[in-house]
């Protein structure tokens, strides 16, 4: 509340939901958010619970566990605390990781930071600028994970349509279609969304 | 490791209407946030209200601080 002490705060920690529920250390460092969707008791203490294994990966990593560092990095991707060269900073101070699961995440993660970084970059006009390398991406990797922005998908579909390549823009939509029925099943404007873009692609094959 | 969801603390002001249905309904910053204060959900445990004090707390307990961060409005 303006005036009051730390009237800023909520902006400072740049929690942007409101109101906005996080853990926090000592040192007043956000460590973990509730998301705006998980507000129940059971994911609060969840996500309680992801904070003090953020402490306790965290002083590992202080303290020179090696093997602390690919779990603390993927944490602090998914909580969102890190700029893409930080990330890969840290990617490439970790090393190789074993674990294969573990890997597939941070790498995927890390590709989605990089492609957010680039959509933000070049702005809705200019997408379809992005359209031919993320549709290269698409056929050889490295992939995105299906969290990432749908911008990916909607910059290969501006691209494929300005250049009438049918061949990408299906594969596009192939794959926005499989990743919006994974994370956003069922609602209406996915339907409405994929008609419109079945349309444009009939569209250009005519 | 044992450091459990520790001193809660609460920012802000917000909304809605004091309990007694006579009362007239808050118009500053101030009444808004003393009406928020007087919700049942707030009142069932001791939020501290000053974000040092509660960053202290922690401190002190060695346990984190969960945060509810609001805004006048909301």
């Amino acid at each position: 509340m303006a005036g009051r002490k730390h009237a800023d705060l909520r902006e400072q920690k740049k929690l942007i939901n409101m109101p906005s529920l996080a853990f926090l250390d000592a040192e007043g460092e956000v460590l973990v958010k509730v998301p705006f969707d998980q507000r129940t008791v059971a994911s609060v203490l969840d996500r309680g619970r992801r904070a003090e294994q953020y402490v306790a990966l965290r002083a590992a990593v202080a303290a020179g566990d090696a093997k602390a560092g690919a779990p603390f990095l993927l944490l602090q991707l998914e909580e969102g605390q890190l700029e893409l060269e930080a990330a890969m900073e840290r990617r490439a101070r970790v090393g190789s990781i074993e674990d294969a699961a573990l890997r597939a995440a941070i790498d995927a993660l890390i590709v989605d930071l990089r492609i957010s970084n680039e959509l933000r970059a070049v702005g809705q006009e200019e997408l379809h600028t992005l359209g031919k390398r993320y549709y290269e991406q698409l056929q050889n990797g490295p992939q995105p994970s299906v969290q990432v922005s749908r911008g990916f998908y909607f910059a290969i579909l501006d691209w494929a349509e300005r250049e009438r390549n049918t061949v990408a823009f299906e594969a596009a939509l192939a794959d926005l279609t499989r990743v919006l029925a994974i994370t956003n099943p069922g609602k209406p404007w996915v339907d409405r969304l994929l008609e419109r873009y079945r349309e444009t692609l009939a569209g250009m094959r005519r | 490791m044992n450091a459990p969801l520790a001193f809660l603390f609460l920012l802000g002001a917000p909304v809605v209407v004091p309990q007694d249905p006579v009362a007239p309904p808050p118009v500053t910053p101030e009444q808004r946030l003393q009406a928020k204060l007087a919700e049942p959900f707030l009142r069932q445990v001791d939020w501290c209200m000053d974000f040092d004090v509660a960053r202290q707390r922690a401190a002190e307990a060695g346990k984190l601080v969960f945060g509810y961060f609001t805004t006048d409005g909301y």
